[in-house]
């Protein structure tokens, strides 16, 4: 081998003994240190590779991606992804080895795993929210109570953004006439500077906290931006604890940070973080007027029973006084009644009492006409012993001289003479024959 | 009006409620309905301003300046 070779030569050797022993296609995985597309559409990029502690490099090459392929795959990947192949993503690709008599090794980038490089921001997403559950705050600013009132706004955004501007419209334009007091803290919302100027951002709006109501995040609008940048563990705790409801607004439809994840609120564009806002207010003027309904409704009823009460006194008054009036008159009648048949009572009650005097008085009359009678009867028996009918009838006789006297004794009578004697059933008429003195 | 500068919308919300709670349980006597319904106007006049109105606008009204 003493043959000398020209560069050329030696380079070119290197190049056939590559491609013979590297023909194949190989899926890689690597970072991106350097990702760059040149003015002639083709990309160029450079792939690293870092020890276990992530500090010094033990691998690098380069990577090209020429136009065509890159038109075909970029937006595939940024569509999966929501970002654009730049430095610090860890990607998948498909790679020829390639090695050049000029530029020397490099690779030829054909095609790229999107799947990859999401699963590989998500485990990252998901590594910032365990340590911030694994610190305690994950859930501190979704916990915090939402003020009633939202309407002082301290804004983080890039001042010239299309996106803040959109917002600042949305509100200031609202249908309801709301008012907001919005406040800009500058910050850079994209590229490698979004961490510190976000977080000195809401450092500042900290030290004023009291001066606000809620915090608002966004930024926005135009072409996918790299959302992995607010992907940082400091950015998302600073979120988590700051004392006013953040709401952010910084994602695409399908994009989600870990921002997301720890603010009070988030929604997709800054539009719609206006539109929280509008309708958060909403909410308040539905309920001052649910309010002011019921209070007048209340009055309204307070008032009508009021008047009803008056409506039932007005009718029930005279309607009681007439009540009454008929009772007091019912009574009076009634005591003129009483007295009216009082003395008629009382002369019926002498007249009683006179019949039951008559009547008594008759009893005693009857009574004493009865024991007369008994006297009488007894008088009359009496009488009856002594009647000479009696006597007659018993076999006593009367004897009548002519004259009609009653002879008693026979020296009343002389012989011859004619004398009448009274027997009870007649009389007998004879003439004295002898006289005889004495028994 | 009352506590004009403490006065916060929160407050004057939870008056409002109140109120309105009073009167719909017929606790307010009708002597009183008048003020009360004053009150409720002022407040919701000043809850309005809140939402509608730059804080240094309701300031003015309020102080009567």
């Amino acid at each position: 081998m003493n043959e000398t070779l020209s560069l050329f030569e030696l380079n070119n050797l290197v190049r056939s003994v590559l491609e013979q022993t590297l023909d194949g296609e190989y899926w890689l995985q690597a970072e991106l240190s350097e990702a760059r597309l040149a003015s002639n559409g083709h990309f160029y990029a450079e792939f690293v590779e870092k020890d276990k502690d992530g500090r010094s490099l033990i691998a690098r090459a380069r990577a090209t991606m020429w136009a065509r392929t890159f038109n075909m795959l970029s937006p595939l990947f940024e569509r999966a992804t929501g970002e654009r192949l730049r430095a610090g993503l860890t990607v998948r690709v498909l790679v020829t080895v390639e090695f050049h008599e000029l530029y020397g090794h490099s690779l030829n980038i054909i095609n790229i795993d999107p799947t990859y490089t999401m699963g590989e921001m998500a485990r990252r997403r998901r590594e910032i929210l365990e340590q911030l559950q694994a610190a305690g705050i994950l859930e501190d600013n979704r916990q915090l109570p939402m003020p009633r009132l939202m309407k002082r706004v301290a804004v983080i955004s890039s001042a010239g953004a299309a996106g803040y501007g959109d917002f600042c419209n949305q509100l200031g334009h609202n249908a309801y006439g709301f008012f907001f007091e919005t406040h800009l803290f500058p910050a850079v919302m994209q590229g490698a500077n979004v961490e510190a100027s976000v977080l000195s951002a809401l450092e500042t709006i900290m030290a004023e906290a009291e001066d606000f109501d809620c915090v608002v995040i966004i930024r926005g609008g135009g072409a996918t931006s790299d959302l992995s940048d607010f992907d940082t563990y400091a950015l998302a705790a600073a979120v988590a604890q700051m004392p006013l409801p953040v709401i952010v607004g910084i994602g695409h439809e399908r994009d989600e940070t870990v921002l997301d994840h720890v603010a009070h609120t988030r929604v997709k564009t800054p539009t719609a973080a206006a539109s929280f806002l509008i309708e958060h207010q909403l909410i308040e003027l539905t309920e001052q007027q649910e309010l002011q309904r019921r209070i007048n409704e209340a009055a309204i009823v307070l008032i009508q029973e009021q008047r009803q009460a008056l409506e039932r006194l007005t009718t029930f008054l005279p309607r009681a006084f007439a009540l009454m009036h008929e009772r007091q008159q019912r009574r009076l009648d009634n005591l003129s009644a009483r007295l009216a048949t009082a003395p008629q009572r009382h002369l019926l009650a002498a007249a009683h009492q006179q019949e039951r005097l008559w009547q008594t008085m008759m009893q005693a009359a009857q009574l004493r006409f009865q024991r007369e009678k008994g006297s009488l009867q007894l008088l009359a028996q009496r009488l009856k012993a002594v009647d000479p009918t009696l006597l007659l009838q018993r076999g006593y006789s009367l004897t009548f001289n002519a004259e009609g006297r009653l002879i008693k004794s026979v020296s009343d009578v002389q012989s011859g003479e004619i004398l009448h004697t009274h027997l009870a059933d007649g009389t007998l008429h004879s003439v004295i024959k002898t006289i005889d003195k004495g028994n | 009006m009352m506590e004009q500068e403490e006065l916060t919308y929160e407050a004057a919300m939870k008056r409002l409620e109140k109120l309105a709670q009073e009167m719909e349980a017929g606790e307010v006597a009708i002597d009183l309905l008048a003020p009360k319904l004053k009150e409720a106007q002022q407040l919701l006049a000043f809850c309005k301003d809140k939402l509608t109105k730059a804080d240094e606008e309701v300031q003015k009204l309020l102080t009567g300046q």
